[in-house]
């Protein structure tokens, strides 16, 4: 009986194309057949063949199977068994779930009055405008005439693939976000059955070319009956495929589209070539047919930061319709009224004040540093457009894994200057290769280790093989000229690793290039003064720093629980890894899951950390949610959280919230004067922005929402030019006083009638304990009631000038009402 | 006159605080003895007791959700029910209309 592997099958996204790319390059690596079997759908596929493995329809929970025969069988499963629990589980980029269906809510749908527009899909955020510009994907007429030259055909078919595939491989140098892509793209050309289809095709008598169409319409239509929107997203990867083929056969380049100038593209079907051959700055905006989040266009289209909206039906607008694709809310509207223009100007505004370049900070104003973790070169653009202040971990290893030889210098020169160039002398910490065990490389043949996590993994792989490391240094030193270049070495244990890559180092360059270290081994966390001294840096990895203190193989779930993350255990080491740093005046950084968690931040400053490094996508969060903190609250916070015994009582303590929340109900930031807003639609969209990009609640549609819920229950005009917008909602995260000063009175659907000239907004979540804040609110309501006090309000000349008649006002003097 | 009264709205943050400051203005004003019992985010506050009932002459419920306590006014034969808005639009309208 051969061996065999049973495990379920982990990703969300289920095996879709990129990790079934990099499940066949494993396989395949091992030399051996290896066949996958899903105890759910019955199917069955050879790994080799990657269509045939798409086919077996396996999602997330499947019970499956890998089965392997011959001499080194079980080592190749126990290989297998490894990768499945650490690296594959990387390929399915988070953020793939299936799109929520597009909804106007009620503000926008008060604009559009009655004015089209198409609920789709979003799945690439922001807002774009232009004329639309339909683009068709045909396929010239093949030439259906028989042949009777098999041979030559079937020659031209291979050349052709090979041509593709090499194309497909070479463009994927250099440009790590789509590798993964491009690659998969390339194995798929190597699909034995599909490939299979296309000579039986010439062998029936047709050309080349049509064999081709007529292969890839058969296979498009098994892809596109299937009920699993990612197989069916497959469809188009296998479009594109159809194109390159057909160009390669007809001796053509793939045909560029000149684009007349800002436009919003619209196609029923878009692959990734096509994309990434348009003018992308002139491409306001996509709107695609049917698909997935998870379609490699829409993934391109995240990356780039083009807004993209997918519907459900082949969209079809006469050319030259001003669209504008929502891709936050994923709509489509077509000749949005002129209106809307001020109410997505506010949008715009307001969130670019959440991504703005510069420090992030506490409500008190304590800088808190936010770095990009890259895993590619190609994300570095849109890592310094979302307001990374620097990049606090490029993942090299990248570059090296799923491929047949290492990079070359060159290669690796490319990929790092690009990142410095797109910095624009901003810092950059490469690090230096993480690769061993737990992550092997094709091209070197390693030992096997019965424990590949406590093994050769980074810095003490590095003695092994000097050669890979010298490489990457010189190419390092090189691109260092591009730019504020620092090196990190992974798994340092002692200092006597560090001394080694030093030493290398400084044979590769007589640059003084800052050397640093990941401190993610408990004996360095607690022997970091000796490290200090020679480290130039210092950036916690939190996830392998957990797993090593715990024990617990982070690929395993039965073990490692994400509550270790804000354990008191975990807690004490970093607590004592910030002391060492801040005694030794080394500077300190913290990479890894931890970072991400908006709810973990509290921790994280009290225990003293100013400089954290996350995915680019979770940087406006982790911005707004700093905004909305007390440092010494937090500080407070991680005290008495270092002095519990349990996660689930730390997980209480940060349940209970208001502690590590700014007391603060409201501040200058949320005194607007002379708005210049021209509807109430526009007024309201601005107090809620303003209040997520503050940091005060989480999500501003949904807070915009919340007030509109209010408003149409009835109108919060009050009378004498006052409005008191509110809401209770679970989006606010710190109940907030914000006051919205008008140029010009707004129509509010007033109790007199009267337009209005100042809204005060009164948020808050309704289960934060403690009721000062409503007894704040109670109290400005009643006092609204007094002249005086509204015509102070009226003529106080700046925000602080308010604030204070706000504190004179609302400060408890004495109860609002004798009990 | 002797007039009790109770707001509420319902998310009880702004509405029936203003009911209750302009009722407790307009009660004033027009020399009337009111007291006021907020039914808002913060629960119950100004309770209207046993003591205050004694005597009481009507009573104004401006509420846009269900009173609590309700039964404590059943003796009483002068009960205005309206919107909460109207309190704070024209409060003077409702005492005039309770004579």
């Amino acid at each position: 009986m051969s061996p065999e592997l049973a495990f379920t099958f982990p990703l969300a996204g289920g095996l879709h194309a990129r990790p079934a790319a990099a499940l066949r390059g494993r396989a395949l690596a091992s030399g051996l057949p290896v066949c996958l079997v899903n105890g759910r759908s019955g199917r069955t596929a050879l790994l080799g063949n990657l269509l045939e493995v798409l086919a077996t329809d396996t999602r997330r929970g499947d019970p499956c199977r890998l089965l392997a025969e011959g001499p080194g069988a079980e080592a190749a499963l126990a290989d297998l068994a490894a990768f499945l629990k650490e690296a594959f589980l990387a390929t399915d980029t988070p953020g793939e779930a299936a799109a929520p269906r597009g909804h106007a809510g009620t503000a926008l749908s008060r604009l559009l009055a009655g004015a089209p527009f198409v609920e789709g899909f979003a799945v690439a955020p922001g807002v774009g405008s232009g004329p639309a510009l339909m683009v068709r994907t045909a396929w010239t007429a093949v030439d259906a005439s028989p042949s009777l030259d098999h041979g030559a055909e079937r020659a031209a078919l291979r050349r052709a693939l090979d041509r593709s595939g090499a194309v497909l491989r070479e463009a994927a140098v250099g440009q790590p976000a789509r590798q993964a892509i491009l690659e998969a793209q390339a194995a798929m050309l190597q699909d034995a059955n599909w490939v299979g289809a296309m000579e039986a095709a010439i062998h029936a008598g047709s050309r080349a070319p049509a064999a081709v169409v007529q292969a890839l319409a058969e296979a498009r239509a098994g892809l596109l009956a299937s009920d699993n929107p990612y197989l069916r997203e497959r469809a188009l990867d296998l479009t594109d495929l159809g194109d390159r083929l057909l160009a390669e056969l007809g001796g053509t380049e793939l045909p560029a589209l000149p684009l007349p100038g800002p436009c919003v593209v619209v196609a029923a079907e878009l692959t990734p070539s096509r994309l990434l051959a348009l003018d992308r700055d002139l491409v306001r905006g996509l709107v695609l047919a049917g698909g997935s989040a998870t379609s490699h266009t829409a993934i391109l289209a995240r990356t780039f930061g083009i807004p993209c909206v997918l519907c459900p039906e082949s969209p079809s607008f006469p050319a030259g319709t001003p669209l504008t694709v929502d891709g936050d809310r994923g709509l489509v509207l077509t000749a949005p009224p002129p209106a809307l223009d001020a109410y997505y100007a506010i949008q715009a505004r307001e969130r670019g004040r959440s991504t703005l370049p510069g420090p992030a900070a506490t409500a008190d104003g304590v800088p808190i540093a936010l770095h990009a973790n890259l895993l590619s070169a190609a994300e570095a653009p849109g890592a310094f457009r979302l307001g990374a202040e620097g990049i606090g971990l490029f993942r090299s290893e990248m570059l090296f894994l799923d491929r047949e030889a290492p990079p070359s210098e060159e290669e690796q020169y490319e990929a790092y200057r690009a990142v410095l160039e797109a910095a624009q002398g901003r810092p950059v910490v490469l690090r230096l290769l993480d690769v061993g065990g737990d992550k092997p490389l094709p091209y070197l043949p390693l030992a096997r280790e019965a424990n590949p996590f406590l093994g050769r993994r980074g810095v003490r792989w590095y003695a092994f093989h000097p050669e890979l490391v010298r490489t990457q240094l010189h190419a390092a030193a090189r691109a260092s000229r591009h730019g504020d270049l620092r090196l990190m070495i992974p798994m340092v244990a002692e200092v006597e690793e560090l001394r080694l890559v030093r030493a290398m180092l400084c044979e590769a360059t007589p640059d003084p290039i800052p050397l640093g270290i990941m401190v993610e081994v408990p004996a360095a966390a607690l022997n970091l003064a000796a490290l200090c001294r020679e480290a130039a840096f210092l950036c916690v990895g939190t996830n392998d720093l957990v797993q090593y203190l715990f024990a617990a193989d982070r690929g395993d779930a039965q073990v490692a629980r994400p509550s270790h993350d804000w354990h008191p255990a975990t807690l004490r080491i970093l607590a004592r890894i910030a002391l060492d740093a801040a005694q030794a005046g080394c500077p300190l950084s913290l990479c890894g899951e931890m970072a991400g968690r908006p709810g973990l931040l509290p921790l994280l400053v009290g225990l003293g950390y100013r400089s954290l490094s996350l995915a680019p996508a979770l940087l406006a969060e982790a911005r707004r949610t700093l905004a909305g903190l007390d440092s010494a609250r937090c500080r407070a916070l991680a005290d008495r959280a270092l002095g519990l015994g349990a996660a689930a009582e730390v997980e209480e303590l940060l349940a209970e919230g208001a502690g590590n929340r700014s007391g603060t109900l409201t501040g200058p930031e949320l005194v607007l004067l002379d708005a210049p807003c021209a509807t109430k639609e526009e007024a309201l969209k601005l107090l809620a922005e303003r209040c997520a990009a503050l940091g005060r609640a989480r999500n501003p549609l949904a807070l915009e929402e919340a007030l509109w819920a209010r408003e149409l229950a009835y109108a919060t005009g009050v009378g004498f030019g006052f409005a008191v917008p509110h809401c209770k909602s679970a989006e606010v995260l710190t109940p907030t006083l914000a006051v919205l000063r008008l140029a010009r009175p707004l129509a509010w659907g007033s109790l007199d009638g009267q337009p209005v000239d100042c809204a005060l907004l009164l948020a808050t979540r309704g289960d934060d304990g403690g009721d000062d804040h409503l007894r704040v609110f109670a109290r400005l309501a009643r006092k609204l009631m007094d002249e005086g006090f509204r015509a102070a309000l009226r003529q106080a000349p700046t925000p602080e000038a308010l604030l204070e008649v706000l504190a004179a006002t609302l400060l408890p003097q004495e109860p609002p009402c004798a009990p | 006159m002797k007039i009790l009264a109770i707001t509420a709205c319902p998310t009880g943050i702004a509405h029936t605080y203003m009911a209750a400051e302009s009722l407790e203005r307009a009660g004033a004003r027009l020399g009337h003895q009111v007291k006021v019992e907020t039914q808002g985010a913060m629960g119950i506050e100004n309770r209207i007791t046993a003591q205050d009932l004694e005597g009481a002459d009507a009573v104004i419920l401006a509420c846009d959700i269900p009173v609590q306590g309700r039964e404590r006014f059943d003796g009483i034969p002068n009960i205005l029910e309206v919107p909460v808005q109207l309190a704070i639009k024209n409060p003077a309208e409702l005492f005039a209309r309770l004579q």
